[in-house]
């Protein structure tokens, strides 16, 4: 069965909590957390890939758990309405709701705007 | 694990980068940082490395956290465990302590937070080494005592320099400090350790009954001869038998058969047996005979680092005994436990533990787990050696004013419990309420009906 997650307000799920990035760029350092958001777009870009494809298989296990991962790792960087957003497919695929495509494609591109606003609000 | 080497955590994470976040943390920590993304990996280093502390994440691609920590603690010197559950999940982390880990972090975390968690966790490891290493060190316990301050070594001199000895002792402490193992000890390290040791509560029985446990053909004079007989609470003794006991001691009565060796006695009190002589309740006489070297037993509140030792000791012996997990105390606990006064001295503390231990099953010790009164530091009326006795027992339908003073009603003591494990957890409500054992809406719902009676 398929339904919609709630809407994603990318508008609010792109954008970081300023708080939290400035604590991790306090105990990372500059070089150290460009580094890790740049590898936390890949490695989130890989994670939704393998939801799409557990999906396509049948396997909603699998991709319950790569959403939550994805869930833990957008509020670990400072991005936790994203991680909200992902939490909220993770909670859907855990009752054994299918997400539409649309919404996969949504938090996709919400997750490329929300790395790049998190990335320009870090302190130069 | 020697004290030179830098302690190795081996985290368990899937994602390459929260990973990297975790090493960021500890880049410039003095821990050496192992990192595998699934529990197979885990295994293989826990095998062949010394790993100290395992941050382990709870859904990883080959299998739940939770089953790792059970697989881990079945293996002799497992590593602690702590365990990096979800935002959310207070459920999860309370779980994943009862099943032995030794504490959880929720995601996401700051590098103090994990600085904090894993230096407790280092702190608690050292404690349960020096304690290992002190039980181990000649000098550092002495027969079965535990215990290496300086009040202990002394104690354990004066043992040594009396097995030696012929002299009577008279042992002098507070209820619970180990007179009888005192007495024990001397005898064990004398020429009369083959021989028996009998030993006596004269407080405990009525003078007739106690005429006959003393000096009948089956009796302890008899049981001891030749060996050790020991007297505890000599102060209660009743008049006549304090004769008798002078009788036994003066006539040569306790001397065995010829060539044999005479009877040593050791009394005790946990009173001031010169008070008692002043008071007529010991005869004088009596009291010179038997009162010629005092062996002064200290109370656990003169024993500093004592009591954790002592703590340790307790927790691993009922621990193993129930099968429970626990392997360490909660700094919290650790400060509860050093802060109060003990007035039931060693045996005070061996009986919270063992209730404890029979009422908990987690990794560690928490603060919320001890007995209120050692949270707050009241000393309980029941417990009290030194303080005067409880008031009598009130009339039927009356309420004593000294109880009215002691007893507090059941919902204060809860909101006391709730409200120092809040602020024990940093206002954090989902992890006191993991710690205090219920859910977190039960946590919230007494906060909001407290503050709605106005009391909060």
């Amino acid at each position: 069965m398929t339904h919609r997650l709630p809407s994603v307000h990318k508008a609010d799920v792109c954008c970081p909590d300023q708080e939290l990035l400035a604590r991790l760029h306090a105990d990372l350092g500059s070089a150290a957390l460009g580094a890790i958001l740049a590898q936390g777009l890949t490695e989130s870009g890989e994670r939704l890939d393998a939801c799409r494809q557990a999906l396509e298989r049948g396997d909603t296990a699998t991709a319950a758990r790569e959403a939550h991962t994805l869930a833990g790792l957008q509020r670990s960087i400072g991005l936790p309405a994203l991680g909200e957003a992902f939490a909220a497919l993770e909670q859907q695929l855990t009752r054994g709701d299918r997400p539409a495509g649309d919404d996969l494609d949504e938090l996709a591109s919400a997750l490329v705007q929300a790395h790049a606003a998190a990335r320009d609000g870090l302190p130069r | 694990m020697s004290e030179t080497r830098m302690p190795r955590v081996l985290l368990v994470e899937d994602s390459q980068s929260m990973t990297s976040i975790y090493r960021g943390y500890l880049a410039s920590a003095a821990y050496r940082v192992s990192a595998v993304p699934t529990l197979q990996a885990a295994r293989e280093v826990v095998a062949e490395k010394a790993v100290d502390i395992v941050l382990l994440d709870v859904q990883l691609p080959d299998g739940n956290g939770l089953d790792f920590v059970d697989e881990l603690l079945g293996c002799e010197d497992a590593p602690d465990i702590i365990v990096m559950t979800a935002y959310a999940t207070a459920d999860m982390a309370v779980e994943a302590v009862r099943r032995g880990a030794i504490d959880f972090i929720t995601k996401p975390f700051d590098a103090t937070r994990l600085l904090v968690t894993l230096d407790n966790t280092l702190a608690q490891q050292k404690l349960r080494r020096d304690y290992a290493r002190l039980a181990r060190r000649p000098g550092a316990g002495f027969d079965q005592f535990i215990g290496d301050s300086p009040a202990m070594q002394s104690v354990y001199q004066t043992i040594e320099a009396l097995a030696a000895s012929e002299a009577a002792v008279f042992l002098v402490g507070e209820s619970g400090t180990g007179k009888e193992l005192a007495a024990r000890a001397i005898h064990e390290h004398s020429r009369r350790r083959e021989a028996g040791f009998a030993a006596l509560n004269c407080g405990a029985m009525p003078g007739d009954r106690l005429d006959q446990a003393l000096f009948a053909d089956d009796g302890a004079a008899r049981s001891a001869r030749g060996g050790t007989l020991f007297l505890d609470e000599v102060c209660d003794l009743a008049p006549e038998l304090q004769t008798t006991l002078l009788r036994f001691v003066q006539s040569g009565a306790s001397s065995g058969n010829e060539g044999a060796m005479a009877t040593r006695i050791i009394c005790a009190t946990n009173r001031d047996p010169l008070q008692a002589v002043q008071e007529g309740t010991l005869r004088e006489d009596l009291y010179y005979r038997l009162h010629v070297v005092p062996l002064r037993m200290p109370p656990l509140r003169e024993r500093g680092g004592d009591i954790v030792l002592l703590a340790a000791h307790y927790l691993a012996s009922f621990a193993s005994g129930a099968g429970k997990r626990f392997r360490g105390f909660s700094e919290g606990a650790i400060k509860a436990l050093q802060r109060y006064p003990w007035p039931g001295n060693v045996r005070q503390l061996q009986n919270v533990l063992q209730e404890l231990v029979i009422l908990h099953d987690a990794g560690q010790v928490t603060e919320a787990m001890l007995p209120d009164y050692l949270q707050t530091g009241h000393i309980p009326v029941e417990t009290s050696a030194r303080g005067p006795d409880p008031a009598p027992a009130a009339a039927e339908g009356q309420t004593p004013q000294v109880a009215r003073e002691i007893v507090e009603p059941l919902w204060q003591v809860e909101k006391r419990a709730i409200e120092h494990a809040i602020a024990a957890c940093g206002g954090n409500v989902n992890r006191a309420a993991g710690l205090l054992e219920v859910a977190p809406s039960t946590v919230y719902r007494k906060l909001q009906a407290w503050k709605q009676a106005g009391d909060a």
